[in-house]
């Protein structure tokens, strides 16, 4: 994105939901009050939301009775947004299409909300079989192939032979977004600790990934409105600035992708986010990164540059990367312990975190870590084939 | 002549209309065929009207050696769907083909898979299933 936009747009609202088992609700539902939630965080009313994005569309599950396209949640709220979105597959699209729909004149306020009723429902992310025939869909279910696991397995275990990377590393990864789950009462894995050797004692379900190594589906929702800084400074919650931004999208099939490709999605849009804001991996504090796996954490900042992808090790410790640690990643617990809402989940947390509303797990308030100036977020779809990367920055 | 091994499968083989020719060849003719391209000179997968390096339509199927390296593997031990589990550990490879191209596979006969070697050289070993009227590619180190 063009460096003439830099800090033009803001985030100015995030709406939550009652989050992990949460059993009797649509997935309509979560939308509906994920929406709401944040239109009242950002002190604005239904009305004003002339941009409206729905993530992204999954099947239905049992408790649904409709896809949950945008026709139908823009009904129940009674809205009548100039711009309705949303995709059918992975592809991050969703803030480019928020921030063009505001600049080219057509919206105002664009809200982004995910939702889903996955964990009551038992998504069980094998897309390459129908939920209700057990027919395939595509030629990978005849080689045992069905599972989104199984295409993250494959990306990880080339890269312990590229890099050297592995369980110990994965280990310190998991246990740390579970110390940050451990501060937050809304994650899912709250009050539930998880050392190095409980992750290491559960088996493989398709080496080399184990169970811990992968989120889970949740039920329930997350929002958040973006518009201009100029807007935002009228609003009451602090703008949160969209420094920088980038996207890319990978060539390859899941199971093909090269780790440590130079120009895997993450690396470009990455590199696009920091040219854009005009800063480099040192200058940023913290990072929200999109955790389907383990291995996705140490992919995507080894991509933006944090650290020589062969030392990963060094950088992705507990102590580093955990609560107090030099480097907090995913400070809510991230997908992988607080909660699956997808993108939303590592944005919502930046824009709680830089407008200092984190409770126990506030950066510059827990003992040994400050508040980062600028935190960089990740969103990556596909296995690992799109991404869209975000800075931001606290308002003044 | 290829290995021919026969099994039973976990799933119907389902493919597009673009890359039949590839399965209906390997089990009519228990051939290895890849998609390439006259102009470019390079092979591609899977079959495609255009040729993913140079983008000429000038592609046909051209017969292939079935030999590469392994470039990952993994092995499968739980059920993401119950028509799975009694077919349980499967494991499943990517292998870069000595045309180029990087393929798909089940990996056979590989003994502990924690010590299978990365980059291993590889041949295709074609896994028919009767029943389900259907062959895909196996790959078994040399």
């Amino acid at each position: 994105m063009s460096t003439d936009l830099r800090n033009k747009y803001s985030i100015v609202g995030v709406g939550y939901t009652p989050q992990g088992k949460v059993p009797g609700r649509s997935a309509a539902s979560f939308y509906l009050e994920a929406t709401m939630n944040a239109i009242n965080d950002a002190g604005l009313t239904k009305d004003d939301i002339d941009g409206l994005i729905l993530y992204r569309d999954f099947p239905i599950l049992p408790g649904d009775a409709f896809h949950h396209t945008g026709n139908v949640i823009t009904y129940s709220l009674g809205i009548r947004p100039k711009f309705l979105s949303q995709e059918a597959y992975c592809y991050r699209t969703n803030i480019n299409k928020a921030i063009g729909a505001i600049e080219n004149g057509t919206c105002k306020y664009v809200l982004i909300v995910f939702a889903e009723s996955g964990r009551t429902g038992h998504r069980t992310w094998t897309d390459e079989i129908d939920l209700f025939s057990s027919k395939p869909y595509d030629e990978y279910a005849a080689y045992g192939n069905i599972s989104a696991f199984t295409n993250y397995a494959m990306f990880a275990s080339r890269a312990m032979h590229d890099y050297g990377t592995g369980p110990d590393i994965w280990a310190e990864i998991a246990v740390a977004h579970r110390q940050w789950a451990n501060l937050n009462p809304n994650a899912i894995h709250y009050k539930r600790p998880l050392t190095k050797e409980d992750y290491m004692a559960t088996p493989c379900l398709s080496w080399p990934f184990r169970a811990l190594d992968a989120t889970a589906s949740t039920d329930g929702g997350r929002a958040i409105i973006i518009t201009t800084t100029e807007r935002a400074k009228e609003l009451k919650n602090p703008p949160i600035m969209i420094r920088g931004y980038g996207s890319a999208n990978d060539t390859a099939k899941g199971w093909q992708l090269t780790p440590g490709d130079p120009a895997s999605s993450a690396a470009i849009a990455g590199r696009d986010a920091f040219e854009m804001a005009g800063l480099g991996p040192k200058d940023i504090g913290a990072a929200q990164i999109y955790d389907c796996y383990t291995y996705t954490v140490e992919a995507t900042l080894g991509d933006y540059g944090f650290f020589d992808k062969k030392n990963a090790r060094d950088f992705l410790t507990v102590e580093n990367i955990g609560p107090g640690g030099a480097f907090p990643v995913n400070t809510s617990g991230g997908l992988l312990s607080e909660g699956y809402y997808m993108g939303m989940t590592p944005i919502s947390e930046a824009v709680m975190q830089l407008s200092g509303r984190c409770g126990d797990r506030q950066l510059g308030v827990l003992p040994g870590t400050k508040l980062p100036e600028f935190m960089i977020v990740s969103d990556n779809g596909g296995f690992y084939q799109s991404n869209e990367t975000l800075i931001l920055e606290r308002g003044k | 002549m290829t290995q021919v091994l026969k099994v039973k499968l976990p799933f119907d083989l389902r493919t597009s209309s673009d890359n039949a020719v590839f399965y209906n060849t390997a089990h009519e003719e228990q051939k290895f065929i890849l998609p390439y391209c006259n102009s470019c000179d390079k092979y591609f997968w899977p079959g495609a009207v255009i040729c993913q390096h140079c983008g000429s339509n000038d592609v046909e199927w051209k017969e292939a050696s079935g030999h590469g390296k392994i470039y990952s593997h993994v092995e499968g031990r739980f059920a993401f769907h119950p028509d799975i589990k009694e077919y349980l550990p499967i494991a499943i490879c990517s292998v870069t083909l000595d045309e180029g191209p990087r393929v798909f596979g089940r990996l056979i006969n590989y003994g502990e898979i924690e010590k299978v070697p990365y980059d291993a050289p590889v041949h295709v070993v074609w896994l028919q299933d009767d029943e389900r009227g259907c062959t895909i590619m196996g790959w078994e180190m040399d």
